[in-house]
């Protein structure tokens, strides 16, 4: 259904050049919720935004291509681009608090993403109604203003906006990280049985790997730019290969394991303006090499057997005998590198 | 030894206020609205104890951790320091209370003044204090919390340091006048989360190091297990559970902390968790419901027994030091 091949994007700035997507490629399949995991910097909002078309004005894709069931979107004029956008692709994005227009009501907004693209729509306002129904919130009140709802309430109108068209691809910015906990929940439970009835795929953006691990079907962990490991969710937490993935796993608290001890990466991502010429991820590597610090590893297979696991390290042959059993271990990561 | 004790904390705020509020109220015969932020809290807080508070945005953990930095003054109850009441703190004591307790706030983007360089953010205080020998201070510290070698950053502005490193000053800086007890209110929630990890381990070094009673505000209960000997639940403005952080998240016994823990994401995909679907939002904090705050989205409402406010007491269930606010027990 998506297909990113070989995509870089860039950002001009006063620094210089900074790749924040570099060599990206991913594959998004019908009916398949793929997560991007990193953290801030990593340019897995970059890419939602490169495959949205709303890259900021400094920013551009310098080679790649993003196909969208066949089409080229990055060939595509802004005002093709347009087409797309809420008919096809929508966008739950972080903030819901800035995304929606204060001076108008929701129905008022919702309604006219309607009238853009379907003008002949006989009964919009009950395509209003309906949605509000489907996340959970009262139709008479998408009469009201967005000051007027609470945070989880906007977010769930934004939710709505994004599903009225009935779009074949979500992609989701990091679309509960402003949220408390129980309303993270009530809303990620809403968008997975959403998704269920109109039968679409999502592309979920997020730093939470928990969240990850209980939405997605396939996971993609990004490092400065580049993807490090995909793999599916059981793959991914059941037996990563890629030594960052095992370092981000130690440093994200599970409620269930009280006794697990927190580890951090030492050290930090490096500046895209001038990344490094090897592995990226070398100088903060418990087993880098000297061909770790030379040569950038490419994706690859981790094994003979599971086509569809692939890790970008050198050895990813030796992880299963040597830092994987290691990893929660917090001597494996400590190194005088001080943050 | 109890470093703190506080009894029946209330904070009210004015919703609206102004001269001209008060006259269009007096005219229309309108009572002034409050919203009931922190509204009868009572907890004891031991030397060298780490306490969590959590709940959901709204439900007053920051404003008590505010009253208790002396940042804002109650509106009824009492806050005793070391035997001391708060309210009577003055002159000489006061300038001990506040060398004694630090703040460390969630934003290191905001809470750094970012024309002092790091060196000038650690002499402050020493200076308004009247300490010597500050250069060595101020290179202990840096040194302690991690960033080495000190003559390396002494002279960097916040803006050219990153979020994790501008954590660490202000730890140095909470830890520079050599406290007793420190309020960190959501210290790594704008870190990373290959950082965070560093940054707390830093805290629990602290804590031992100097020995310091530390009160940590915290949505995140995945978090505060890791950090804190006791966890309170905090639930528009009252607690409604307290006890050791290990009982609290194995066995929560209180509607609104089962939920709230149940809510809390795993990253585990193969582990199904139940959920419980809470119906409505966090009521209307200027209209408090009678009886129990919770009771409209309670899936274990009783018509009649909850509209009697529960006490946050002791059970038979409960078990000695652990505390919960809720008729479903006796």
């Amino acid at each position: 259904m998506l297909q990113v091949n070989d995509l870089d994007v860039n950002y001009e700035s006063s620094e210089g050049i900074v790749q924040a997507v570099d060599g990206v490629t991913i594959e998004l399949n019908e009916g398949e919720n793929l997560g991007i995991v990193g953290e801030s910097g990593c340019g897995k909002s970059t890419l939602a935004k490169a495959i949205l078309g709303v890259l900021p004005s400094n920013g551009y894709i310098n080679s790649g291509s993003i196909e969208f069931r066949g089409t080229n979107l990055a060939s595509l004029s802004t005002r093709e681009q347009r087409e797309y956008k809420w008919e096809e692709i929508s966008m739950i994005p972080q903030s819901a608090m800035n995304a929606l227009d204060p001076v108008y009501t929701i129905r008022e907004q919702i309604i006219e993403a309607v009238d853009i693209h379907r003008p002949d729509e006989p009964n919009p306002d009950s395509i209003v109604d309906e949605m509000f129904n489907l996340v959970g919130l009262d139709p008479n009140r998408a009469d009201q203003y967005p000051h007027q709802f609470s945070g989880g309430m906007r977010q769930r109108a934004m939710i709505a906006m994004s599903l009225a068209l009935d779009p074949a691809l979500i992609l989701a910015d990091e679309p509960t990280t402003a949220l408390d906990v129980i309303m993270q929940d009530q809303i990620l439970n809403r968008i997975s049985s959403i998704q269920d009835d109109i039968d679409s795929s999502m592309l979920i953006i997020t730093h939470d790997v928990a969240v990850v691990a209980e939405t997605c079907d396939r996971v993609a962990v990004m490092y400065a730019g580049e993807i490090v490991e995909e793999g599916t969710v059981d793959q991914i937490f059941g037996k990563a290969y890629h030594p960052y993935t095992l370092g981000l796993q130690n440093a994200f608290p599970n409620v269930n394991k009280p006794d697990q001890d927190l580890i951090s990466i030492p050290g930090y991502p490096p500046n895209l303006a001038d990344p490094p010429t090897g592995c990226r991820f070398a100088d903060r590597c418990p087993m880098a090499t000297e061909e770790c610090e030379q040569e950038s590893p490419s994706l690859n297979q981790v094994d003979a057997v599971n086509a569809d696991h692939r890790s970008a390290c050198h050895h990813s042959d030796r992880i299963d005998t040597d830092l994987r059993p290691k990893a929660q271990q917090a001597e494996t990561w400590s190194e005088e590198v001080t943050q | 030894m109890t470093l703190l004790r506080v009894q029946n904390l209330k904070k009210h705020f004015r919703t609206e206020s102004g001269l001209l509020t008060d006259i269009t109220n007096k005219i229309r015969g309108k009572k002034p609205e409050y919203v009931h932020a922190v509204d009868d809290v009572s907890f004891e807080l031991a030397e060298g104890e780490t306490l969590g508070i959590a709940g959901e945005s709204g439900c007053g953990k920051s404003t008590t951790g505010m009253l208790l930095a002396k940042l804002y003054e109650p509106t009824e109850g009492e806050i005793f320091y070391r035997g001391d009441k708060f309210s009577s703190l003055n002159g000489k004591k006061l300038d001990e209370y506040r060398q004694n307790v630090q703040m460390i706030f969630q934003d290191p983007f905001e809470s750094l003044n970012p024309s002092m360089t790091v060196y000038d953010t650690l002499a402050e205080p020493l200076r308004m204090f009247n300490y010597s020998h500050k250069k060595n201070r101020i290179y202990r510290v840096l040194d302690f919390v991690g960033l080495r070698p000190p003559e390396e950053y002494i002279n960097a502005l916040p803006g050219e340091l990153s979020g994790g490193m501008r954590q660490r000053v202000a730890i140095a800086r909470a830890l520079i006048l050599d406290p007793d007890f420190i309020v960190a209110d959501e210290p790594v929630s704008m870190l990373d989360v290959s950082l965070r990890a560093g940054v707390l381990s830093l805290m629990n070094d602290m804590t031992e190091e100097f020995g310091l009673s530390v009160v940590y505000i915290s949505h995140d209960i995945s978090l505060l297990q890791h950090m804190c000997d006791r966890i309170a639940i905090m639930y528009m403005g009252k607690i409604v559970e307290i006890g050791s952080a290990e009982e609290i998240v194995a066995n929560p016994m209180h509607p609104y902390t089962q939920a709230l823990i149940n809510a809390v994401p795993v990253p585990d995909p193969n582990q199904d968790r139940s959920r419980v679907e809470l119906p409505g939002e966090v009521g209307d904090a200027v209209n408090i419901p009678e009886g129990c705050r919770f009771k409209h989205r309670c899936p274990e409402y009783i018509e009649g027994v909850c509209d009697q406010e529960p006490a946050l007491e002791e059970k038979t269930a409960t078990g000695p030091d652990r505390k919960v606010s809720c008729h479903l027990y006796d």
